[in-house]
């Protein structure tokens, strides 16, 4: 490296790398799709590191020439309409670079979109997002759907570490995305046609209740805490997620119904409290399921360390007038507790059987009349 | 006298106010009359813009001012705070709005208009007719958009990309899809008869009415970049205009082009009409349009900037082969890019990876045109005029523009990234930090030639300063919210748990935003101030070389009392012709050195 051109493009790309590194502050999310996500991160870095080298490189190279060749008294431009060698090499190098970059994706992207796992070795879920809501369906003890043991489930998408998802989607109006972005999941939604995507969430999301964050526990980590369950879900436990505001310096939390539980600018903290007695007072020493070491017990609230904690899906695409409240949730738990899970629900679709002489799911919701009108050829694929 | 000149037949300027400002054929004219058309769509599209970043600054919180006198309409409830329905149709009316109204009219309608005849050397466009016909089938396109704001529930909410079926089932989808809706796509019908008329017109005046010596590799940039301009506005408007009447068709004559079987709304059946189409049709229909659109929104852009740096750094463009290539190498690219905006549609991922590797390579050009910038740059003489700062600007912007459309283009990175906020920065970076600085710096420079007079400097140089910054602020988070995931078109975002934190950067870009949004006052002042006391200019006062500063400012109805002789390049300055002239060379100066009128 003679010439001072090739040390300062050296400098450069040196300072590209170095910043780029910078300037990934953490903005990602987490990612726990242990089947690409890592894959879909590395990308996106790569890409980043070629990006930031360019930058640096054009905008350097911008910021030199201004302060540099600026006008002044005397001096006057050199006359040239360029050099052909020096267009070729910034044509044909940065060229290269893009098919490239065009090539690297091409494994990932078949991986993700084409290579999906054999379903019949998967956990199989149809999704059909309607205005404003997400309808999921499991096949029940049959593996099969559109049968009478089909189990239904409004918001909350129950999956098992560890193991692969298929989503078989189909839109029962508009168009909506399946967005889940600690899975970096993303799939449009259609009406008339189905697409699919496919995952395997490798972390469990927790909320810790002395730090009051949420954390992401491995089955391993999670099988050695103590974790209780919000008492929105079908197991008694903790009340919430609830909302408001949490002083950092005492740590007092005001929820969002009372005053000075909200912020101008709508920013929440998170909580979840203790189970409450008849009175609505805390109930001291009340037992509650809580997960640990592979099994649920009855155990003191006090003992739990943790809260089973969701993670959000969102509709990515603008589908009508509360888009905004596409909100849904994703549990993603251990095998035992998602079978257990898969249980409570046959138990409750069978004593509404008993009770009212027909299943709450073939009857009530016109989405499976829908898909099973339209779509039957999908359901024999999961069999 | 040249053959030319004894074909020509010059009319008398009118004398009427009707024949002189609203049904004029005079293309200085009709340029203005789409520049202050498209300042009033800008002022009305920035408001809705102030008052999108109101809401996720502040979700559901009323507005102040605003929010009390607009309360009760389909924007804002009774206590003056956004309504979720009103977000999406104030998103989508920003966008149909600075892309359809504000960006094209300019860059095309205005710049197009003034400068194509004055940089070829002739009296007018081919078709004076068709070009008033142009200006006033645009008119009522925005005037019938304006119009939507007060029909009963409001403007469309689809989104400007108005996909159906949201778009197509009417009010029971949501609201602003009945009538609003229906208006939206009848505007956006006439406004691409325009487009089509206007691409014509310049196709057939760049190709014959060219002044002697003027040949294609004399022509300036800005000049090649409206001719490629208005072969994607010839060839990929019809396309939109055919989805349009489609989309039309389903709406009001009861077709189902889009709408496939068994949709559900409300209630036991599914809705009536539907069956036999699909919403992915009007994707693949409307993109194959839109993605030309996004190169109409910028090509032009590239070409004010370029005849702007070649002027103030006082040197001729470096490589203006190249640069011609690459435009046309972006104009034939760009006919085969319009998958990667469906990626996530449920296309089949061999075709995205198609898509993805022509995406890929249209980066290719576009880099060319920077490096080429850059070596313009070099051992040059830069005057850092205002119209100069908004070029470099223009540069420096379109960089980050560029580099972060390759993220979109890769496939599996757009999956994370897909309809987040990633795209919003990256759009902004190539439509305002491109194209708006080009606008800007483009209207500065022109100026002279429109109204006779120079803006101010001062007020131009505070303007400069204040957009850049206050661009930046607001627009580079941008990339770290989408990052983070943010969706693009939640109206409140602290719904989700894993945006939560984000809140205090989206008040951050609110509030730059808001700063940006003052600035703009700040230029209308200086623009429409300086209109009437601005310092009178001369014919050439940045000694400039191409045509139009070769005749006198403002320019004349008839452009130039002969039709001028071309000897040379757009970009001969500092050049062995330019001795005993200064470092300029104007095109129309005989290569023997005599000197010329404007040049005194």
């Amino acid at each position: 490296m003679k010439k001072p051109g090739c040390r300062a493009l050296a400098a450069a790309a040196a300072a590209g790398v170095f910043l780029t590194g910078c300037t990934d502050m953490g903005w990602l999310p987490p990612n726990l799709n242990g089947a690409y996500g890592d894959t879909v991160d590395e990308l996106y870095y790569k890409i980043m590191v070629v990006v930031a080298v360019t930058f640096f490189l054009t905008e350097g190279l911008l910021i030199y020439s201004i302060v540099r060749f600026r006008a002044a008294s005397g001096r006057r431009a050199i006359y040239s309409h360029g050099s052909k060698k020096t267009e070729l090499l910034w044509s044909i190098v940065p060229g290269f670079i893009l098919l490239w970059l065009a090539l690297v994706q091409k494994d990932a992207w078949f991986h993700i979109k084409s290579e999906f796992p054999k379903e019949s070795e998967a956990v199989a879920v149809q999704v059909m997002p309607e205005q404003f809501a997400w309808n999921f369906r499991y096949p029940g003890a049959d593996g099969a759907f559109g049968t009478e043991d089909d189990l239904l489930e409004l918001n909350n998408l129950h999956v098992p570490v560890g193991k692969n998802v298929v989503t078989r989607m189909s839109s029962k109006d508009v168009i909506h995305s399946f967005f889940i972005p600690l899975l970096r999941v993303k799939q449009d939604v259609l009406p008339g046609m189905m697409t699919r995507a496919w995952f395997r969430a490798d972390k469990i999301a927790v909320w810790n209740l002395k730090t009051h964050k949420i954390e992401y526990l491995t089955l391993a980590d999670f099988d050695a805490r103590k974790v209780a369950f919000p008492a929105s879900t079908d197991r008694a436990g903790f009340v919430g997620p609830r909302y408001g505001v949490r002083n950092a310096a005492t740590g007092v939390f005001i929820p969002n119904d009372q005053p000075g539980g909200k912020r101008k600018n709508g920013a929440r903290d998170i909580d979840y409290e203790p189970p409450r007695d008849k009175e609505g007072g805390t109930a001291v020493g009340k037992k509650i399921p809580i997960a640990h070491r592979g099994k649920i017990e009855d155990r003191p609230w006090e003992e739990a360390e943790y809260v089973h904690h969701p993670l959000d899906l969102a509709c990515a695409e603008l589908c009508g007038l509360q888009h905004y409240r596409m909100r849904g949730m994703v549990w993603v738990e251990p095998e035992y507790l998602f079978r257990n899970w898969l249980e409570e629900r046959e138990r409750s679709r069978a004593q509404y059987l008993e009770e009212y002489g027909e299943s709450p799911f073939l009857a009530a919701p016109k989405w499976q009349k829908v898909w099973d009108g339209i779509h039957a050829e999908y359901n024999g694929a999961f069999r | 006298m040249s053959a030319y000149e004894h074909a020509e037949h010059i009319h008398a300027p009118p004398t009427t106010f009707f024949y002189k400002y609203v049904w004029s054929t005079d293309h200085k004219v009709i340029a203005k009359q789409y520049l202050f058309t498209a300042f009033f769509f800008l002022a009305l599209g920035g408001l809705l813009a102030m008052v999108i970043r109101w809401q996720l600054a502040y979700p559901f919180e009323p507005l102040p001012l605003i929010g009390s006198l607009l309360k009760n309409t389909f924007v804002f409830d009774s206590a003056g705070s956004v309504r979720p329905e009103g977000f999406n149709q104030l998103v989508t009316m920003h966008g149909t709005i600075m892309i359809f109204f504000v960006i094209i009219p300019i860059l095309v309608g205005a710049f197009g208009n003034f400068l194509i005849p004055l940089h070829v050397g002739a009296r007018d466009v081919a078709f004076p007719i068709l070009n008033a016909l142009s200006y006033w089938l645009f008119l009522p396109a925005g005037v019938i958009l304006f119009a939507s704001f007060f029909v009963h529930e409001g403007p469309a909410a689809a989104g400007w990309t108005a996909y159906p079926p949201l778009s197509d089932l009417g009010p029971a989808a949501t609201p602003g899809s009945g009538t609003g809706q229906v208006l939206w796509l009848v505007a956006i019908f006439l406004l691409g008869f325009s487009s089509i008329l206007g691409g014509l017109n310049f196709l057939t005046t760049i190709i014959k009415m060219r002044a002697p010596g003027l040949t294609w590799s004399r022509l300036p940039l800005v000049t090649w970049a409206q001719f490629v301009t208005a072969i994607f506005q010839t060839l990929a408007t019809p396309v939109l205009a055919s989805a349009t009447v489609m989309l039309l068709s389903d709406k009001l004559l009861g077709t189902s082009l889009f709408l496939p079987a068994g949709i559900h709304l409300t209630g036991d059946e599914p809705v009536a009409a539907t069956g036999g189409g699909h919403p992915l049709l009007w994707q693949h229909i409307f993109w194959f349009y839109s993605h030309p659109a996004v190169y109409i929104l910028i090509l032009p852009g590239m070409g004010i900037a370029s005849d702007l740096i070649a002027t103030f750094a006082r040197k001729p463009i470096f490589g203006y082969t190249a640069m011609v290539t690459s435009l046309v190498g972006i104009m034939g690219l760009g006919f085969i890019v319009w998958g990667h905006h469906m990626f996530m549609s449920g296309m089949s991922p061999a075709v995205g990876m198609a898509f993805m590797t022509s995406t890929m390579l249209i980066a290719l050009p576009s880099g060319v045109k920077v490096f080429n910038w850059l070596g313009t740059l070099w051992n040059s003489s830069i005057r850092f005029t205002v119209p100069m700062l908004h070029a470099l600007s223009f540069v420096a912007l379109f960089i980050i523009g560029g580099l972060s459309g390759i993220y979109m283009a890769a496939t599996p990175v757009d999956i994370f990234i897909h309809d987040t906020y990633y795209i919003v920065a990256h759009f902004h970076y190539v439509v305002f930090g491109g194209t708006l600085f080009a606008v800007f710096g483009g209207l500065t420079f022109w100026f002279p030639k429109m109204f006779g007079r120079e803006m101010n400097r001062k007020w131009g140089f505070v303007h400069w300063l204040l957009t850049f910054v206050g661009f930046n602020a607001a627009f580079f988070p941008m990339h770290f919210l989408g990052e983070a995931g943010h969706m693009r078109r939640i109206s409140t975002p602290t719904e989700y748990d894993f945006l939560g934190h984000l809140q205090p950067m989206n008040e951050w870009i609110s509030w730059s935003a808001f700063l940006l949004g003052a600035a703009q006052l700040i230029f209308l002042v200086n623009f429409f101030g300086s209109m009437g006391k601005g310092r009178k200019s001369e014919a050439n006062p940045w000694k400039s070389n191409t045509l139009e500063w070769s005749t006198a400012s403002p320019v004349p109805f008839h452009n130039f009392d002969r039709i001028p002789t071309v000897y040379r390049g757009p970009y001969e300055y500092s050049s062995s012709a330019a001795d005993g002239r200064g470092d300029w060379a104007p095109q129309d100066a005989p290569p023997d050195g005599r000197g010329h009128p404007a040049a005194h």
